[in-house]
């Protein structure tokens, strides 16, 4: 199998004998978040190897584009990564536009950071109380879900759903902010702005969860890249790459706000990165909000949607990292291909190398602070 | 955005057809499959910021043959990137494996094995990924037909 094993192979005198043991951790396991199953070989309290096996939620995404136009997706890609699907219908319009050359008004962009970041940190909240749950700390859970729903609440205001939005338009959004949602969404900025330090206080002052993150699941930047490795796992180990700084799409360039980057690159820095980014989604709401412009809020699109043929591959920041589409159209009304990029695939790719040599229990702690999500693998 | 050093790089890549402005950094063009190791160890060793992280690869299916596209960027700069793309027949699907070089190449060439059936020579562990063991057919084939797709109307 893989060269962990051959590493971590302890010699034992004759008379006492043992050998590894082969146990499954899921598909149905509360630390896998969805249908993974991760095969562990271990040595007593140590694994020797793990090799993560997936594909239970398999849909097809790539094959059922193929079979349809280009605007009937969209709504497709929110059960991607349903917990910040935005981010997806995101990239998929942007690759439509980037193929078709439609330039999307100013105010459909200002709408667009502003539910995406709204989507970031409903995504960081959900990943943060399941995360404080996976290490024994069940309280973290009660306060995000509550301050999510009130995030979930704005959405369900805007368009009508919770999680699976169908918002974003190739060119646009869908529809112009209904009354009371720039107030709401204000409200919820200001109540949310003692938050994380709230959080923080729960967690990242608790001895128990300091015990079990520091200096667990090390990342070097190196591995990193090896990996393909993005978003606050990256940033974790110090590289400062987030795609809304360092290749700004959109209207990101006219907000202010930080890159987080902690350098330890183990599951507390992980942990940092998130929270903090938080925040930083927190004050680039507020800005948008402050400089929302008035205007159209979907381009001049013909009725049967047609790009020239060509290919574009275009990526956004999601909240796992670089979320990307790469789309080849032969001219007709369907993609001849549809390829998705996701984070979490590559994420989970390092997970033999980090999950070689550490005890059971950090298991949790380190797919905890990946922060993967299974549809988005499957696909 | 800084360039590339367009001819330095032709210049290493000395077999390949370089196009500038694709739509991810200029397109490599490689004449056979069996190039690609050699290419991306040059590409790496790139002297200005090394091209060295295989961000995405995949496959697509041109009917009478494959083309494998992969889109590299580099870890130092984020704006210097390329798209490499090589050909792959149809009658014998093989190219070798990229996985020496990028660790994230070892779960990308699993599932362009699992979907479209080309096989990397030299991959370490070759199985399918997303679909099942005993699964018939290579899905995203142009060609692949089950009695489970479903013909939408009107199509």
């Amino acid at each position: 199998m893989s060269k962990a094993e051959t590493l971590q192979t302890i010699e034992y005198p004759p008379a006492l004998q043992t050998e590894t043991l082969t146990l499954n951790m899921g598909p149905q396991h509360p630390s896998t978040h969805g249908a993974l199953r991760i095969i562990l070989r271990l040595d007593g309290e140590r694994v020797v190897s793990a090799q993560p096996d997936f594909g239970y939620v398999h849909r097809g995404f790539e094959k059922m584009a193929e079979a349809m136009t280009y605007p009937q997706y969209v709504y497709l890609t929110d059960r991607l990564d349903y917990l910040s699907a935005l981010f997806n219908e995101w990239s998929y319009c942007l690759a439509c536009e980037t193929l078709a050359g439609l330039k999307v008004p100013r105010r459909a962009e200002y709408l667009r950071v502003i539910t995406g970041e709204l989507c970031r940190i409903s995504s960081h909240l959900v990943w943060l109380g399941s995360m404080g749950m996976d290490l024994g700390a069940f309280t973290p859970l009660t306060y995000t879900f509550r301050d999510r729903e009130m995030i979930l609440e704005i959405f369900d205001r805007l368009c009508g759903q919770r999680m699976t939005f169908n918002y974003l338009r190739i060119g646009g959004v869908a529809r112009d902010l209904p009354a009371g949602f720039t107030e709401q969404t204000r409200a919820f900025l200001k109540y949310f702005e003692r938050m994380p330090d709230l959080y923080d206080q729960l967690l990242s002052e608790n001895a128990i969860f300091l015990g079990r993150v520091r200096g667990i699941g090390r990342l070097s930047p190196e591995t990193a890249h090896h990996h393909a490795v993005t978003g606050p796992n990256l940033r974790g180990s110090g590289v400062p790459l987030d795609l809304r700084k360092s290749e700004p799409y959109s209207v990101y360039p006219e907000f202010e706000f930080k890159v987080c980057i902690e350098t330890e690159g183990d599951a507390l820095a992980r942990y940092r990165v998130r929270v903090e980014e938080m925040r930083q989604s927190a004050r680039i709401i507020a800005q948008a909000l402050d400089n929302l412009p008035a205007g159209e809020i979907t381009a001049k699109v013909s009725r049967v949607f047609r790009p020239p043929a060509g290919e574009a591959y275009v990526r956004v920041e999601s909240s796992r990292g670089i979320q990307g589409f790469y789309l080849v159209s032969d001219g007709s009304v369907k993609p001849a291909r549809c390829r998705i990029r996701v984070p979490s695939f590559a994420n989970l790719s390092l997970l033999p190398k980090l999950l070689a040599g550490v005890k059971i229990a950090d298991i949790v702690a380190i797919l905890g602070s990946i922060d993967f999500i299974v549809p988005e693998i499957d696909r | 955005m800084p360039d590339l050093n367009l001819s330095a790089l032709q210049k290493a890549l000395s077999s390949a057809a370089l196009e500038p402005g694709g739509a991810f950094g200029p397109v490599v063009r490689l004449p056979l499959a069996s190039d690609l190791p050699a290419t991306c160890q040059q590409l790496r060793s790139q002297p200005e910021p090394g091209i060295d992280v295989l961000e995405d690869y995949t496959a697509l299916d041109l009917g009478e043959g494959f083309e494998l596209v992969l889109h590299l960027v580099s870890s130092a700069d984020v704006t210097r990137r390329l798209t490499v793309k090589a050909p792959v027949s149809r009658q014998t699907p093989e190219a070798p494996s990229l996985v020496a070089c990028y660790g994230s190449a070892e779960w990308y060439e699993r599932e362009i094995f699992d979907m479209f059936g080309i096989r990397f020579t030299g991959h370490p562990d070759l199985r399918r990924i997303l679909l099942p063991e005993d699964w018939e057919g290579y899905p995203l084939r142009k060609d692949y037909s089950d009695d489970k797709l479903l013909k939408r109307p009107g199509n």
